[in-house]
C-alpha cells in the first residue's frame, strides 16, 4: 500500500544547526501514526516542511504520493493540519472562519452548510459558532483548530502537539476527538512530546531525537526494542516454593525472587512471556492475584532512544 | 463524522475564484473589525472638510494653487496631497503582512489548499478596494461639501480625474509598504522604512539637488517627485485704479510653477484637462531669476518643453512600472518566505 507520508533523506538546517538530518519516515495509511521526541528534537520542523511551511535543505517529502514544497497548494487538498498552539484572527467569528477556511479548500456552498455544523458538533463548540475567536478559551480554539483541520474531509490530518497547552480535562478530550476521527478511517500523524498520549492514541510511532529518526514501527514493536530486560512482577495467592524454582528453569528466566506473595521474575528476553509464566503458576495451583510488566513499555524504549548517542557523532 | 465530498466537490475545489474571494474576504473583516476602516474613513472625512474650510490648507501640500475665493477650477482644491497619499498607504497596508506574521495567523492561512499567489493577489485588491472606497468618501464629500459651501462648481468632470489620479499615486505607496511588510515581517520595520523613504523621497531629495538639477530631466523617471518646471496660463483679472476710480478686467500670462513626477499625477492630469494645448517649460533656475511675474521668466534658460499632456502620461507610466516592480518583488518574497517560528 502506498505511504500517506514518506520522507528520503529528509534535511533540514539553519546555518550550522541540523535541525533534521537525514529522517527516513514512513506513515500508513490509515494508521495513527504517534510522533514521539524531546523537545528540541525536530518533530515541529519535519511537520513544517510536510504542510509547506519550510523547504528541505535536503532529500525529499511526500504526502499523498506528491512531492510537498512551500507554494504547491495541491498537495494540500486532502491534508488537514492543527499547528501547535494555533492562532487565529481573533476578529473573526467561529462560524466565520470555518466558511472562508471552507472556501480555500474549495467547498461548495452546500458542502461548507452541511460540514461546517458537524464539525462544530463533533468538537464541541455547537452554540458558541457566533462568538468572536477572540473571546475563546485556549482549549475552544485547539477544538477549532481541530474542526478546521477536518474541512474537506481529509485522507490525512496532522496533528502538531494536540494536546500542548491543555488542562488535563482538555487533553482528555482532544484524545477523543482522535479517536473520532480514526474511526472515520482517516490517517492521523500526530507529533507530542506525551508518551502516554501516543500510547493511548496510537498504533505505530516513529521517535525522533536530535533529528534523527531513532524507531519507528508499532508501539508494541518499539516499546519491545529495548534492550533493557523486562521484570515481571507477580502477585500469587497460595504461592509454594515449587513456583518459584519452576519458573527459574524456564529459559527466558534469568532471576526470579519472593518477598512473602510477590515474585519478581527477571526476564532475558524482549517477548511477551506473560502467558508462559501464568500457565506454569497455575499448573503448580497458584492463583494469579495480578501481575505486571516493568521495562518494556513506551517510555523505557523512549528514555532509553533519546539518551543514546547521536549516530552520526558515535 | 463529516461531509463527504463527491469528486465533483474535488473538481470545484480548484477554481481560484473562490479562493481569490475568500482571502478578500477574510482581509476586508480584518480592516472591518479591527477598525481600521472606520478609522481610515473619518480621517477622509477631516481631509474633505479642512478643505472646505481651509481651502488654502491643503493646497500646498500638493503644490496645487487653489484659489480659495475663486475656485474656478473646483477640482485643484480635491486631492488628499502627498502626506495624504503616504498616511493612507501606510495605515492599509503597513500590517497586510506582517500583522499576520506577528500574531501567528499566517500559518492556518497558508496551509490551506491556496496558492500564495492568491493570498498576495487577495490581500492586494483588499487594499485597492480599501483606498476606492476612503477615497470615494473623499471625493464624495469634497464634492457635496463643495457645493453646499460655495453653490455651483465648475469643471466637475476633473473630479473623477483627480479621484484617479490619487488612487495610481497612492497605490506606488501602498505597494512600498507592502514590500517592505513582505521581506520583513515586522511592522515596526515596515513602519520605519516606508517613513525613510517618504521623507527621503519627498524632503530629502528636494533639498539634496541644487535647485537647478530639480529640471533635470531623470527626475521624471524616479518616484515621488519629478522635475520641477513652469507653465503660462492666461489669467484674467480686474485692476482697480483708485485716481480715476474705474476697474478694467485684463488677461495677462501667468508663470505657474508645475511640478512633475509620481506624487504629482493628479495635478498634471488637471493641467491637462484644463490646458489640453499648452506646453511645460524646464527652466534653468537660479536664485536671481526665482521671480515669476509675467514676461520675466521667459528671459531664463529654457532647457526643454513638453506638452502637458505628455507629462502626467509619463508620470503614470513610471508610477505603473513602479508599482508593478515592487508589487513583484513583495509577491516574490511572499513566495518564497519560510516560516519557521
Amino acid at each position: 500500500m502506498e505511504p500517506v507520508i514518506q520522507t528520503t533523506q529528509l534535511t533540514k538546517t539553519y546555518g550550522t544547526l541540523t535541525a533534521l538530518n537525514k529522517l527516513n519516515l514512513t506513515v500508513t495509511r490509515g494508521s495513527v501514526h504517534g510522533f514521539l521526541g524531546p523537545n528540541g528534537a525536530g518533530k515541529s520542523t519535519a511537520i513544517k516542511i510536510l504542510v509547506g511551511l519550510l523547504k528541505p535543505s535536503e532529500g525529499t517529502a511526500q504526502v499523498l504520493g506528491q512531492l510537498v514544497g512551500l507554494d504547491l497548494p495541491q498537495t494540500r487538498l486532502s491534508v488537514g493540519y492543527m499547528p501547535e498552539l494555533p492562532r487565529f484572527p481573533r476578529h473573526l467569528k467561529g462560524v466565520e472562519l470555518l466558511d472562508i477556511y471552507g472556501r480555500l479548500y474549495g467547498l461548495s456552498s452546500q458542502g461548507r452548510k452541511e460540514q461546517i455544523p458537524k464539525l462544530f458538533e463533533l468538537v464541541g463548540l455547537q452554540g458558541r459558532e457566533g462568538d468572536l475567536i477572540g473571546k475563546y478559551s485556549k482549549g475552544m480554539q485547539q477544538r477549532l483548530g481541530i474542526a478546521q483541520a477536518l474541512l474537506g474531509d481529509p485522507e490525512l490530518v496532522i496533528l502538531d502537539e494536540p494536546s500542548a497547552g491543555l488542562d488535563p480535562v482538555g487533553m482528555v478530550e482532544v484524545r477523543e476527538l482522535v479517536k473520532a476521527i480514526t474511526q472515520k478511517g482517516v490517517t492521523v500523524f500526530v507529533s507530542s512530546h506525551l508518551l502516554f498520549e501516543v500510547e493511548q492514541m496510537c498504533n505505530e510511532v516513529t521517535i525522533i531525537n536530535r533529528g534523527v529518526a531513532v524507531a519507528s514501527d508499532s508501539v508494541q514493536n518499539v516499546a519491545h526494542m529495548v534492550s533493557k530486560p523486562a521484570v515481571l512482577i507477580v502477585e500469587v495467592s497460595n504461592l509454594s516454593d515449587a513456583v518459584a524454582e519452576v519458573l527459574r528453569q524456564l529459559p527466558f528466566v534469568q532471576e526470579v525472587t519472593r518477598e512473602k506473595s510477590v515474585l519478581t521474575v527477571r526476564l532475558q528476553t524482549s517477548d511477551d512471556v506473560r502467558s508462559q509464566v501464568s500457565q506454569e503458576i497455575s499448573r503448580l495451583g497458584g492463583v494469579i492475584v495480578s501481575m505486571r510488566l516493568e521495562g518494556q513499555t513506551l517510555e523505557d524504549a523512549f528514555l532509553q532512544l533519546v539518551s543514546q548517542p547521536r549516530r552520526d557523532k558515535a | 463524522m463529516t461531509h463527504q465530498l463527491s469528486s465533483s466537490e474535488r473538481r470545484r475545489s480548484l477554481d481560484w475564484k473562490t479562493r481569490l474571494w475568500a482571502v478578500i474576504k477574510y482581509e476586508l473583516l480584518w480592516s472591518i473589525r479591527k477598525k481600521k476602516l472606520a478609522g481610515l474613513l473619518l480621517v477622509a472625512v477631516a481631509f474633505a472638510l479642512a478643505g472646505l474650510i481651509f481651502p488654502g490648507l491643503l493646497s500646498p501640500l500638493s503644490d496645487i494653487n487653489a484659489n480659495a475665493n475663486v475656485r474656478p477650477d473646483f477640482a485643484l482644491g480635491l486631492s488628499v496631497g502627498k502626506l495624504g497619499f503616504f498616511f493612507f498607504a501606510l495605515i492599509v497596508a503597513m500590517n497586510i503582512f506582517s500583522g499576520e506574521f506577528e500574531s501567528g495567523t499566517i500559518v492556518p492561512l497558508i496551509t490551506k489548499p491556496v496558492s500564495r499567489t492568491t493570498v498576495f493577489l487577495g490581500k492586494l485588491f483588499a487594499a485597492l478596494l480599501t483606498v476606492l472606497v476612503v477615497y470615494g468618501v473623499f471625493f464624495a464629500c469634497g464634492t457635496v461639501g463643495g457645493i453646499i459651501a460655495y453653490g455651483p462648481q465648475n469643471n466637475l468632470q476633473l473630479v473623477p480625474v483627480a479621484f484617479l489620479g490619487d488612487v495610481l499615486t497612492t497605490f506606488f505607496w501602498v505597494a512600498l509598504v507592502m514590500a517592505f511588510g513582505s521581506l520583513s515581517r515586522s511592522t515596526i520595520l515596515t513602519v520605519l522604512a516606508a517613513f525613510s523613504l517618504f521623507i527621503a523621497f519627498s524632503v530629502g531629495l528636494p533639498l539634496a539637488v541644487p535647485s537647478g538639477i530639480q529640471t533635470a530631466p531623470e527626475l521624471n523617471f524616479l518616484p515621488g517627485n519629478g522635475a520641477t518646471g513652469t507653465t503660462y496660463v492666461n489669467i484674467t483679472f480686474t485692476s482697480y485704479n483708485p485716481k480715476t476710480n474705474q476697474t478694467m478686467n485684463m488677461t495677462a500670462e501667468w508663470a505657474k510653477s508645475m511640478p512633475t513626477g509620481t506624487d504629482y499625477i493628479t495635478v498634471n492630469l488637471i493641467n491637462f484637462f484644463l490646458h489640453p494645448v499648452g506646453n511645460v517649460s524646464f527652466i534653468n533656475v537660479t536664485d536671481s531669476h526665482v521671480d515669476t511675474m509675467p514676461g520675466q521668466v521667459k528671459h531664463n534658460d529654457v532647457l526643454y518643453t513638453e506638452p502637458n499632456g505628455l507629462i502626467p502620461l509619463r508620470a503614470i507610466a513610471v508610477d505603473v512600472i513602479y508599482t508593478a516592480v515592487i508589487l513583484a518583488v513583495a509577491w516574490y518574497a511572499f513566495k518564497r518566505v519560510q516560516v519557521s517560528e
